[in-house]
């Protein structure tokens, strides 16, 4: 599904200090994949790279066995990865349901009562709504895209520990049921627990 | 939901920065209105200021007509001496021939300037006689201490005209009368004096003048004038010769009829030129071809179009005009210059939403589109605002632009007092009685282009942001 070879980042002022190097990893569909690290450690620079935010200084990341620049890597995000951040980030002048329908042409209402949002949130502007109603909206909007990949950084951060339970009982579903490949960066141990892999990250590598 | 949906939600849901937008592009719009406005309005001024100042014709003698006419009654006469026409020919003891010419030889014939003035769209006409020097009796004229007086007539100028609202030196501003009233074609045995001969003389309005011919001070005739105004000079009237009976204090303005009386040649005027004015200067092509068909000598005359005022005020049109232009490239520089800010400040502000979009899938593009569209659904409503509001906002900014074409041309003026030629030249004060802003289609859609041009290139290079940014960098300053 998504692989990564021999990558290896860094940032040009400081060539000498590398964020990750030479790493490689094959994420499989139907599984739900935790990244765990210290700060710094590159949890973040990993989930760029695997959406297409950026691009590495060395090695390949490939979908389905392609290069993900190959079509170019708006055409990537658009159509193999959907992302959920800890901040939510949805459009705040548009309603959830209107949040999702931005993610594709798939059913917003259906998909946010299928996260739990009830119809009068559905049609609310999304800074109205709870954090954990934002996420689900979030999450929503992700699934609404069809993408086989789900990223997610720090999507339970913000969350209250009974509405992040919520949300990784979503993100297992969604690997189990719907045959995603759900990779999340996290420090939450407790997310990491569910997940069907645990990687850690160390020193720029695996571990 | 496509762009075009996004766009109006963006618009519609955030009121603030949409009104802000908006008051910016309608400020901006208003002023291009306004200077499109201009440079159309200098043209229609052009058109207005000949018809304000009065487009008129000049009647003079026609000198090659003159020497003609001289030639032939001295060949009538033959070699001898003998009158003929008002002309003169004597011969001296010396043997050679004096010739001369009396007032019914050179002057304008009064039937031919009436049949003139009675040609249809013909307004009103002017007659003004030749300066005549005439002997002050009963007051003292002004002089300069320090010149000799013993080659001057030591007399006064008179002028006559048939009314002396149309008297050059009244039209090009020099001469305004701020006591009593100017003299008027019905009044007969009156004059207008300068503020400094009835200073030095302690003269009033309705005293009286007297005058003789300067030549036979004794013996001559004396008429009087009744005093009907005082003048005052703004800049010196132009001196015909030399001396202190020509200077423009000494200048006084009497009826038509007058000055020929102390001259001794009473019924024997002299008129050096008539001036007619049009009642529309639209026709005035078809004026003075319907004027060249009146029956009268013409070989006697010169028939010129005095447009001199109107050449000056298109002349200062035509610096309105570059006035108007240069505001324009201001007005559209420094609006693309603050709306390149404020779209700057806007992108920044959105780094947010242009994270969400790329995280998404949206390529820069689209995103650009998107702000494009926005701004131009803003710009659009603010220019149908400005097209409302541009009248007024044109029409103070066309008073502005011309109050300060005139100052500049009045200081102008100014600085060239003194080396202005005055008497028998017919520019008139450059006087402008208001201006005519008139926005029409060509207007509105100058300004709508410019408009749109100018946020459609301040969207375009404030978009080089986003295009620096790489989608990491912009998700990560969102975060």
């Amino acid at each position: 599904m998504l692989e990564i070879k021999n990558v290896s980042y860094y940032y040009k002022s400081q060539k000498d200090k590398m964020i990750l190097d030479k790493i490689s990893y094959k994420f499989e569909p139907g599984m739900m994949y935790a990244i765990l690290g210290a700060s710094g450690s590159g949890k973040t620079t990993l989930l760029s790279l695997l959406a297409g935010l950026d691009v590495p200084r060395e090695g390949e990341i490939l979908a389905g066995g392609e290069l993900i620049g190959k079509k170019g890597l708006g055409i990537y995000r658009k159509n193999m990865v959907s992302l959920v951040f800890q901040n939510y980030n949805l459009i705040d002048y548009l309603t959830a349901a209107e949040n999702v329908r931005l993610g594709g042409k798939a059913d917003a209402d259906l998909l946010l009562t299928q996260m739990g949002i009830d119809n009068a949130a559905k049609r609310r502007n999304v800074m109205q709504l709870s954090g954990g109603q934002q996420q689900r909206a979030a999450i929503a909007r992700a699934l609404a895209s069809k993408a086989p990949i789900l990223l997610a950084d720090e999507p339970t951060g913000n969350l209250d520990e009974e509405t992040a339970k919520d949300i990784i009982g979503i993100f297992k579903d969604l690997a189990h049921e719907q045959n995603k490949c759900v990779i999340v960066v996290t420090h939450s141990k407790e997310l990491a627990k569910e997940a069907d892999v645990e990687l850690r990250l160390k020193g720029g590598k695996f571990s | 939901m496509n762009i075009f949906e996004l766009c109006i939600r963006s618009v519609v849901r955030k009121p603030v920065k949409s009104v802000l937008l908006l008051l910016i592009v309608f400020v901006s719009a208003g002023f291009i209105y306004s200077g499109y406005a201009c440079r159309s309005a200098s043209v229609q001024t052009q058109n207005k200021g000949r018809q304000a100042v009065g487009a008129s014709f000049r009647l003079e003698g026609n000198e090659a007509d003159r020497h003609n006419r001289i030639n032939k009654l001295s060949e009538q006469i033959g070699e001898r001496e003998g009158s003929l026409g008002g002309f003169t020919q004597e011969q001296l003891p010396n043997g050679s021939w004096l010739a001369t010419t009396d007032h019914s030889f050179e002057t304008l014939l009064m039937e031919d300037i009436v049949a003139l003035s009675k040609v249809k769209g013909i307004a009103d006409y002017n007659v003004t006689t030749v300066n005549t020097v005439v002997n002050p009796v009963n007051f003292k004229r002004i002089e300069d201490p320090d010149v000799d007086q013993s080659k001057d007539e030591l007399g006064v100028s008179l002028r006559g005209n048939r009314d002396m609202k149309y008297d050059s030196d009244i039209q090009k501003g020099n001469v305004e009368v701020k006591e009593g009233r100017m003299i008027a074609p019905e009044d007969k045995d009156v004059c207008v004096i300068s503020r400094e001969i009835a200073r030095a003389n302690g003269l009033k309005v309705g005293d009286e003048l007297q005058f003789n011919n300067w030549q036979e001070r004794e013996t001559s005739k004396v008429y009087t004038a009744r005093i009907v105004g005082i003048y005052d000079t703004i800049q010196k009237i132009e001196p015909y010769m030399a001396g202190d009976t020509y200077r423009s204090e000494n200048m006084i303005f009497t009826d038509l009829s007058f000055p020929e009386k102390p001259e001794g040649l009473e019924n024997d005027p002299l008129y050096q030129y008539a001036t007619f004015w049009v009642e529309d200067v639209d026709s005035y092509e078809e004026i003075k071809e319907r004027m060249k068909e009146v029956d009268i000598g013409w070989e006697r005359y010169d028939f010129l179009d005095n447009t001199g005022m109107s050449d000056t005020i298109a002349d200062n049109f035509e610096d309105l005009r570059k006035v108007s232009d240069m505001m324009l490239i201001f007005i559209i520089g420094s609006s693309i210059l603050i709306l390149l800010f404020v779209f700057l400040f806007w992108m920044k502000s959105r780094v947010h939403e242009m994270g969400v979009l790329l995280s998404i899938g949206k390529n820069k593009g689209q995103i650009l589109l998107q702000i494009l569209l926005e701004s131009l659904l803003i710009g659009a409503a603010a220019f149908i605002l400005a097209t409302a509001a541009a009248p007024a906002a044109a029409e103070k900014m066309a008073d502005y632009l011309v109050g300060s074409q005139v100052k500049i041309s009045e200081e102008k003026k100014k600085s060239e007092e003194g080396m202005v030629a005055g008497g028998n030249n017919m520019e008139t004060k450059e006087e402008v009685i208001g201006v005519t802003v008139e926005i029409g289609n060509a207007e509105i859609l100058q300004s709508l282009l410019a408009t749109l041009g100018i946020i459609t290139l301040s969207v375009t290079l404030s978009g080089i942001y986003i295009y620096s940014k790489k989608p990491k960098e912009i998700l990560s300053q969102m975060s």
